[in-house]
């Protein structure tokens, strides 16, 4: 007959032994649950349904002779996923101007002056091998129009190299020459030239096409600002604008709305996934 | 050998979890923390580019910015180039082709391209290229204003002409756009 030890009986107090491999599991689980909740590589991309383009920003409707905001810079990935992620900034106007056809899309007429950053994938959807830096990352800095006869163009600056900073993205109509705007982009300086279309809208965001692959972890928008038509004083954005999307993805929206001119134009976020 | 105690793993453990918790913490605070911009240059940057055809095969970040200096770049490296890394997506279909390849100062590309700007002083050579598709190629753009109701047509014929500069010394792409207006 065996005979129960008394100490193995359901007392309210386990062995000391148990405790501690209980502690240790404990502990261990909690340290590799960290690093993958922490690092958010360990989930899988979803796919989605972007071929018409996707986006998550904010629309402010007014004529402006400029814009600026400051866009955090962080790790986008494209992959093979044959399309694109973009954080960036946009000046737009003539829209139903059938100056301004936009290409690949029939019948919507629009110009505008783009600024930010954004993946190639390699392959891509656009060229093979655009965009590659020496260290093998497909991340740019760029700077894009589409002017009243004078179809798309697209501007590669840069190759990233330094991600955790803020760049600033400014579109301004140039002083002295109104068909020629001053495009700002992390520190350079650019024109757009041969474009003299009225600004009606501002938009901030972040914009996906494709149907899976690409990944923008959490980004944010500061420091928005307008320049009047009337004095081209700078101002700071004091209102919330009208959301475009979200899509989700991406997703997004006010972390800090713009509250007057006291907080700096707001603080809006996006990225591609639902957990950033 | 003498065992490690099972309270020093755990010990240990739970030290890297915070040291892990704090890391990331720092991580995301640095991007939080916007320093404001800096003072605008007022002199216009001249872009590198990015990689694109390598000349005779030789990679060089030079920026030449002299005028009549001759062309790193050949007709050769230009074809080569499409022939090694393929042309824009075309429609189902398509044999696209190179229709012109052209070393010309950054002002008559200007030209060609109805007044885009090139990123190169006026008298600079640059590489234009220029390739017949049609191309069905994404490009980045703005969502349609709230309050403006957008129902474009699903049926695109493609984008007939798509035109590429490159610096003529590098090879690096300087832009690329649509040559419809052609």
């Amino acid at each position: 007959m065996m005979r129960m030890n008394p100490q193995n009986t359901f007392s309210g107090r386990r062995p000391s032994g148990e405790r501690n491999v209980c502690l240790v599991l404990l502990a261990f689980f909690l340290t590799v649950g960290s690093f993958v909740a922490l690092s958010g590589t360990a989930d899988a991309q979803p796919a989605y349904s972007c071929n018409g383009h996707c986006y998550a920003g904010i629309d402010w409707p007014n004529p402006v002779n400029g814009a600026e905001t400051n866009i955090s810079i962080v790790f986008i990935t494209c992959g093979n996923c044959g399309g694109f992620v973009t954080n960036e900034m946009w000046v737009i106007g003539n829209y139903g101007n059938h100056a301004c056809p936009i290409p690949n899309t029939p019948n919507v007429y629009l110009c505008w002056i783009e600024a930010g950053y954004s993946t190639w994938g390699v392959p891509n959807a656009h060229f093979s091998n655009s965009c590659i830096g020496p260290n093998g990352i497909a991340n740019c800095y760029f700077w894009a129009d589409n002017r009243p006869n004078g179809g798309y163009h697209e501007h590669p600056t840069a190759n990233i190299t330094q991600y955790g900073v803020y760049a600033d993205f400014t579109i301004e109509r140039n002083s002295t020459s109104s068909p020629t705007w001053d495009v700002y982009v992390n520190g350079g300086h650019y024109q757009s030239t041969s474009n003299n279309f009225p600004v009606s809208d501002i938009q901030i965001g972040e914009e996906l096409y494709g149907t899976g692959g690409a990944n923008s972890p959490y980004t944010l928008w500061t420091y928005n600002r307008w320049r009047s038509t009337r004095d081209n004083s700078w101002n700071f954005q004091g209102n919330s604008g009208s959301p475009i999307g979200p899509y989700n993805p991406p997703y997004g929206g006010w972390l800090h709305p713009p509250a007057g001119s006291s907080n700096g134009g707001g603080t809006f976020w996006a990225c591609t996934t639902s957990n950033c | 050998m003498r065992r490690v105690p099972l309270q020093v793993i755990g010990f240990f453990s739970l030290v890297v979890w915070v040291v892990a918790v704090l890391f990331f913490q720092a991580a995301d605070s640095g991007a939080q923390q916007n320093p404001g911009p800096k003072p605008k240059s007022q002199a216009i940057t001249y872009p590198a580019g990015v990689r694109a055809i390598t000349p005779g095969g030789k990679t060089t970040a030079t920026i030449v910015l002299t005028p009549g200096v001759p062309p790193s770049v050949t007709e050769t490296d230009v074809r080569a180039y499409f022939a090694t890394y393929g042309f824009p997506q075309t429609v189902p279909g398509a044999h696209p082709i190179i229709e012109k390849i052209l070393f010309i100062t950054a002002k008559q590309a200007s030209e060609l391209m109805h007044g885009e700007s090139v990123g190169r002083p006026d008298n600079v050579l640059v590489c234009y290229v220029l390739l017949k598709g049609p191309f069905q190629i994404a490009i980045s753009g703005p969502a349609i204003p709230p309050g403006h109701n957008a129902s474009p047509s699903s049926n695109s014929s493609g984008i007939t002409r798509i035109e590429e500069v490159f610096d003529a010394y590098s090879g690096n792409m300087l832009l690329w756009g649509t040559a419809d207006y052609h």
